[in-house]
């Protein structure tokens, strides 16, 4: 039993709930586009994927809706604020230096035909009606549910499984380095590429690293 | 160990010296370098010994032993194996190459002594031997293709071996493009016969061939006069015999080794193994015969007129195996194979001696210079006559045995081909006299007469060579003395082989199904008896003398000295070589030269300039291109999204 | 369930358009990023809509693959971009135009 679904005469609170969360999920998405300031725009995209949220709930898969809200609304955001309030305060350039100012209504242009021409599709074709028995998973969870998502995935999809926490641990390693800065970076570099203690590679390494040292002191 | 095994082995030292000189380079010091290639030469001459003792103990010795290593090629029905073939004839050459080899190999350790590039020059000697045992060895034809190529290549690298000498590498070239022209001529012939039985072993070879093409057709003309072209070109026979007094710019232990007593005669062992494909064409031993006739008497006369020492006695190699294509084309392998081998004694012999005078007068190599010499070198001038005599064929000498088999056996030939094979044995006497006289010009003008002012410097020791006086040490230093000795004594015994009406033992061991000493014709010529050989003899031995007498009335006494100017033009003519070089340069050299020329011009008027074109557009083209290239993110992501919406479109499009 | 799916699809389109509208207009690195991700939720949602009609797993599965790469994107581009603006003051990606042709 759905236990969003209860019973009101005329609108079914279903459509109501529906249009409320697309709503959100539509004015956070503008807001995130369009917002001058970069810490509204990753305030708003959290409106996107709250109501995000709510529509998978409503879609009867309480993990996916869980994760959606940790992950991107709990992490994702989180890190997206914290590296603007990092960086300050950083607007777009003056119009200036804007290149190809063509591009910006034909991207318009491009958005919108997309828009009308996905819609157009969805509503012209004619989707199966969604099945109102909703299965249970080969142990006998109900589906949705977290034990479900553990189950197949560490059975059919495990190997994705894998692949993804690769992908995860090499992001933390990528991310890790790239965060590392000046010498410190310089120094853990070096130590990374001692492993097989050949001189020649240190030497031109060294020279690599000073040069480019003396590129980012010119530069700054 | 087994016959194959002792081959293989004789085979193969050569190169390990090869890879040990190469590999070890600098860490090597000269004296371990020479030991080095000098042992592997002598373990490569036991291992032949041992072949030839297994051979004669062999039961039943009637083909040859074919030993295949590994199939070196395959594709469809075509294969060539990696393989060696022992009989008679490659035992036989296998003995006068390692043998040879050895001593001029032990030779060049004085002669080459000092020189920086001593390492280098021993490891281009053993990979001669080696190619050289590629080359006799081979058990089919695209193995005796892939010898013949790299004596090719062994003999330019050391020809061009002082490669800071403008002509030396000139002549190094020239080797190479003559010889080149052979080789092209041979892989033709082996793709004819290819295609004739699909074959290249050698016993394949000699039993289909004579099934497939018919005797005396085109077709076989034209196998013959591939592989003839070849052997002319390494035997430096009319007419592409102009590359060999040039190859004389090499140094003097290589002029012994490779342009007297092995690789030239190469030729003469194709013939002689190719024989069973020879006897298809007639038309083909004519030529032979004819070229041989030729150029042994052309090359006399020049050899008359040149004057330096090395080129004198190049030339008289050149009219030497002119005899022995005489034989090889009449079908005495047997005479032809017993010539090559007292050839390579007497004129090892006569190079080496040659080396000994050259390096004591510091590198001169003009005979007008010389003179005199006996009083300082008696010991050298013992040798060098001893190699003459044999060379004029003076009886008991190796010279007087081989060479008049071999014109015993055109005197037979008469009765096979016809009375003009009658002229050729004229051509051969006369060339007898020739040899008698510029062999004894040689010897009379080298160290008889006056005392030249640089023989007498010799003699008060001022002549220097690497900061020592070239006589401190007697005449030579003793490797370089005693190989010339062993030479002497096998210039003066080997005629022994074969003597007439008691033993042949050439003729006697080359007999096999493959490798017959004589063609079955000329076995059974009217003449070919021992008689015939001795009338020969009667014949051809007061010539010689008489020749030797000649040269010594002109040179030596001086009783008939005004012989010497008298024949201005023909001198002339000698000395230019009979204007081969020059008419070679008109008639080929210069129109291609032109025909290049032409190109030249061709390519700068009007390929360079539409290519220039081409440039120009395509890299305007790709300026262009690289502008979208702008680098602007959105610009590109622009682009994603446009191919994406004409994905859509184009998914609606079809699906309607 | 009285919404269609369709609605959720077609959700998820415009969605994903106005996402891409701000990868293609904004200069700013940082909102790129946020467009990015908000045409990866319009992804998810068409994903997991059509797992609930199907009431397959599938469908989910990927959601959450798509949200592990999402999260490992967003560590690595933020790192590109804070690596950026210690090399240089301004985060535009007009400006950063190193890799013309």
């Amino acid at each position: 039993m759905n236990p969003l679904e209860f019973d009101i005469p005329g609108a079914p609170v279903e459509v109501l709930l529906f249009a409320m969360f697309s709503l959100t999920a539509i004015v956070g998405a503008l807001r995130v586009v369009m917002a001058s300031d970069p810490f509204h725009s990753a305030l708003s995209l959290l409106f996107n994927f709250v109501s995000l949220g709510a529509l998978y709930l409503m879609l009867d898969q309480p993990f996916v809706a869980l994760a959606q809200i940790l992950v991107y609304a709990g992490a994702v955001v989180v890190l997206f604020l914290f590296v603007i309030a990092y960086l300050g305060d950083r607007r777009e350039l003056a119009t200036d230096a804007i290149r190809l100012r063509w591009l910006r209504p034909i991207a318009a242009l491009l958005a919108l035909s997309l828009a009308t021409l996905l819609v157009g599709v969805v509503i012209a074709s004619n989707f199966p009606n969604a099945v109102q028995e909703l299965p249970e998973t080969g142990a006998g969870f109900s589906f949705g549910s977290a034990q479900a998502i553990g189950e197949v995935f560490l059975t059919d999809y495990v190997l994705a499984f894998e692949i993804t926490s690769v992908v995860l641990l090499v992001a933390a390693i990528g991310g890790i380095i790239l965060g590392l800065t000046g010498r410190a970076r310089h120094e853990r570099m070096r130590k990374l590429m001692q492993t097989r203690s050949a001189d020649q590679q240190k030497k031109s390494y060294d020279q690599a690293a000073a040069a480019a040292h003396r590129d980012r002191e010119l530069n700054s | 160990m087994s016959i194959e095994a002792s081959a293989w082995i004789a085979y193969l030292a050569p190169l390990a010296g090869v890879l040990i000189i190469l590999f070890g380079g600098m860490k090597l010091s000269h004296k371990v370098a020479g030991l080095v290639s000098c042992a592997s030469v002598l373990i490569s001459f036991g291992a032949a010994i041992a072949t030839l003792l297994k051979w004669n103990s062999l039961d039943e010795p009637e083909h040859g032993v074919a030993s295949v290593a590994w199939t070196w090629l395959t594709s469809g029905t075509f294969r060539i194996p990696f393989e060696i073939f022992i009989d008679p004839l490659s035992i036989w050459m296998l003995m006068v190459v390692t043998g040879v080899g050895f001593l001029i190999h032990v030779y060049s350790l004085g002669y080459m002594a000092g020189d920086p590039q001593f390492r280098r020059f021993m490891a281009y000697l053993n990979l001669f031997i080696f190619s050289m045992l590629t080359l006799v060895l081979a058990g089919n034809l695209a193995f005796l293709l892939v010898g013949w190529g790299l004596v090719g290549m062994a003999s330019y690298l050391l020809i061009g071996f002082w490669h800071d000498r403008p002509t030396a590498v000139a002549a190094a070239k020239k080797a190479f493009i003559v010889n080149a022209i052979g080789d092209v001529a041979i892989m033709l012939g082996l793709f004819l016969i290819f295609m004739e039985i699909g074959q290249v072993s050698w016993i394949p070879v000699f039993e289909l061939l004579p099934l497939a093409v018919e005797e005396n057709s085109g077709r076989a003309f034209m196998i013959c006069l591939l592989l003839l072209g070849g052997a002319l070109a390494k035997s430096a026979q009319l007419p592409l015999h102009t590359w060999l007094p040039d190859a004389m710019e090499g140094p003097t232990p290589v002029s012994a080794l490779i342009h007297a007593a092995t690789m030239v005669t190469a030729g003469v062992y194709a013939i002689a193994r190719l024989h069973p494909i020879f006897d298809l064409s007639m038309d083909a031993q004519k030529l032979i015969i004819v070229l041989g006739g030729l150029t042994l008497l052309m090359a006399g006369f020049i050899a008359l007129a040149q004057t330096d020492i090395k080129r004198v006695i190049a030339y008289s190699t050149m009219s030497q195996i002119g005899y022995m294509f005489v034989a090889a084309g009449i079908g005495a392998y047997g005479a032809a194979m017993f010539h090559l081998a007292t050839h390579a004694f007497f004129k090892a012999l006569l190079f080496l001696g040659a080396g000994i005078v050259i390096h004591a007068l510091g590198d001169e190599q003009d005979i007008r210079k010389m003179g005199g010499l006996k009083k300082y070198m008696p010991k050298t001038y013992k040798l060098f006559l001893v190699g003459s005599l044999a060379l004029a064929g003076i009886f008991p000498f190796a010279g007087f045995f081989s060479k008049d088999e071999i014109l015993a056996f055109t005197l037979a030939a008469g009765d096979v081909y016809g009375t003009w094979a009658y002229v050729i044995y004229g051509f051969g006497l006369l060339g007898a006299l020739m040899t008698g006289l510029y062999g004894f010009r040689l010897v009379f003008l080298v160290f008889h007469g006056t005392e030249s002012p640089l023989v007498a410097q010799y003699g008060r020791g001022e002549i220097l060579h690497h900061g020592h006086a070239t006589n401190e040490h007697g005449e030579a230093p003793r490797s370089m003395f005693w190989p010339v000795a062993v030479l002497g004594l096998l210039a003066v015994v080997g005629g022994a082989l074969a003597i007439p009406g008691l033993w042949n033992v050439p003729h006697d061991f080359l007999h096999g199904a493959h490798a017959a000493p004589t063609r079955e014709a000329l076995e059974h010529a009217e003449f070919s008896t021992p008689a015939i050989w001795l009338f020969a003899l009667a014949i051809s031995l007061p010539i010689a003398v008489l020749g030797i007498l000649g040269a010594w009335m002109i040179w030596g006494s001086g009783k008939l000295g005004s012989l010497r100017t008298r024949f201005p033009r023909m001198e002339r003519a000698g000395q230019n070589a009979w204007g081969w070089d020059s008419m070679y340069d008109k008639v080929f050299s210069r129109p291609s030269q032109a025909l290049a020329t032409s190109a030249v011009a061709f390519e700068d008027t009007i390929t360079v300039p539409a290519l220039e074109e081409a440039e120009f557009a395509g890299r305007d083209a790709g300026a262009n291109i690289a502008r979208l290239q702008n680098g602007v993110v959105r610009f590109y992501a622009l682009g994603t999204a446009l191919a994406f919406l004409a994905v859509v479109v184009a998914f609606i499009w079809v699906e309607g | 369930m009285t919404v269609d799916v369709e609605w959720f699809v077609a959700l998820s389109a415009v969605l994903f358009s106005i996402g891409a509208a701000g990868v293609l207009m904004r200069r700013n690195a940082l909102v790129v990023l946020l467009s990015i991700e908000i045409m990866l939720n319009a992804g998810n949602l068409a994903l997991v809509a059509f797992s609930r009609t199907h009431g397959v797993h599938d469908g989910q599965i990927f959601a959450i693959v798509v949200m592990a790469i999402a999260a490992s994107e967003v560590v690595v581009g933020l790192g590109i971009v804070v690596a950026l603006s210690h090399l240089r003051r301004e985060l535009d990606t007009d400006e950063l135009t190193e890799l013309h042709g």
